[in-house]
């Protein structure tokens, strides 16, 4: 029952948002950190890949990314949500300011542990004359895994994500 | 759901079940120990006494959290001698070969290091020692052996390899066929067959009877690995009786 309506619900939001502008990229990302529960430390956080949705609405997009990455615990995979308002277009470029909040799991195999998060940045955008566009990130995020002070010192890392994605727009190709 | 649908979801599943890493279970620390994280690695120091001049780099084994080899090396540290085990992307070694040796500088007092690995981390410690090997005065591989690319046969430090009876994932064969690979073999079969000379250029082979592969580590029971006859402490102890043996005949205090 909770799948068929959670069928319906995403079916109607394609529907409805085949009216607008909507965009999948496919997005690899590096981390860099620089803090964490110990502390400020130079390190390199992981590298990770995510499948970005955006959906034009009002005067920005809503995001949605699912990303599986390495992070100082091991290895998660968690869903991102969030807004990107633009703040500059001019001919086929766009850039804008997103925040997001991220919800997942650490990959255990005694069982996930939960992972959190939170992101401010910016992306700028390249589209061609076809649907495709070229992406760029760049940000600042939080993310905590609280179970995991259990078994490590370090379980809250600061990181400077920077992602650089390709995708293509569909439904409305106006704009 | 079509087909597809199907091997997408499976495909997804195998994803993330492949990133899964195994958690630390014993988490006692001694009292005569200090520990300190980075998010490089976990240094391991003793409290009561001075810190050797010798100290061990170590890679932990494939999809193990670092901190699952704190109570099988902390008998070593106890006696002096400092442990680094090393954090790897992913908790995957071979994301990060040549780790070791930036991290040579962590405890000034060590003027010689030896690497060791678990497992997957045994591999990649050998192709560190064969990209620097001058770095390195010794290696010890738990439950490892390198293939024929990070063959290190023709170096002269001092290696020790010990394996378990029962590993379920590292045979007795493997280890017997990949042993051209290291430096000249000699077979141990029991504590009191450790020589009392350096061992340079030679590479102690020690089986743990009864023991497996998961034990040389605390982090519960591994999928394909055999059922081990002897305790977790019993193993460890075992492991760490050997290193003492190895360390002191090729006089490194």
């Amino acid at each position: 029952m909770m799948r068929r309506w959670m069928l319906t619900i995403g079916w109607c939001w394609l529907m409805f948002g085949m009216a607008q502008a909507q965009y999948l990229s496919f997005q690899p990302a590096g981390y860099l950190g620089f803090a964490h529960s110990q502390g400020g430390e130079y390190f390199y956080g992981g590298f990770g890949l995510g499948i970005q949705y955006e959906h034009e609405l009002g005067p920005g997009r809503v995001l949605g990314t699912l990303e599986y990455r390495a992070v100082q615990w091991g290895n998660q995979v968690a869903f991102n949500a969030g807004y990107d308002y633009p703040y500059w277009t001019q001919g086929p470029w766009r850039a804008g300011v997103r925040g997001q909040l991220q919800m997942g799991s650490a990959l255990f195999q005694s069982g996930g542990l939960l992972v959190w998060g939170a992101e401010v940045g910016t992306s700028l955008q390249w589209k061609s004359p076809k649907a495709f566009f070229v992406h760029l990130g760049l940000g600042l995020r939080f993310s905590h895994c609280p179970a995991y002070e259990t078994y490590s010192q370090i379980f809250t890392v600061w990181e400077v994500p920077l992602n650089v994605g390709i995708g293509f727009k569909f439904g409305n190709r106006k704009g | 759901m079509k087909h597809h649908q199907v091997l997408l979801w499976l495909g997804l599943c195998w994803f993330c079940w492949s990133g899964c890493s195994h958690l630390p279970e014993n988490l006692t620390l001694r009292s005569d120990v200090a520990l300190t994280e980075t998010a490089h690695y976990i240094s391991l120091l003793p409290k009561a006494t001075p810190v050797a001049e010798t100290g061990l780099l170590f890679y932990p084994g494939g999809l193990v959290a670092p901190r699952a080899y704190v109570p099988a090396l902390q008998a070593l540290v106890a006696a002096g001698y400092p442990v680094v085990i090393l954090k790897v992307n992913g908790n995957v070694a071979i994301s990060n070969v040549g780790k070791a040796i930036q991290y040579q500088g962590v405890v000034p007092a060590v003027r010689r290091w030896v690497l060791g690995g678990h497992s997957l981390g045994g591999i990649v410690a050998c192709r560190d020692v064969q990209l620097a090997p001058d770095a390195y005065a010794g290696l010890v591989l738990l439950a490892s052996y390198p293939q024929e690319v990070r063959r290190v046969d023709d170096w002269d430090g001092a290696v020790l390899s010990i394996w378990a009876e029962f590993d379920g994932l590292i045979t007795e064969d493997e280890i017997e066929e990949n042993k051209v690979f290291l430096p000249t073999a000699q077979v141990l079969s029991d504590l009191n067959q450790f020589p009392t000379q350096p061992t340079g250029g030679t590479t102690l082979y020690y089986e743990i009877k009864g023991g497996n592969h998961a034990q040389f580590g605390d982090y519960g029971t591994q999928q394909g690995d055999l059922d081990a006859t002897i305790s977790r402490e019993a193993q460890q102890t075992l492991v760490t009786d050997a290193l003492f043996r190895f360390f002191n005949a090729n006089q490194w205090q």
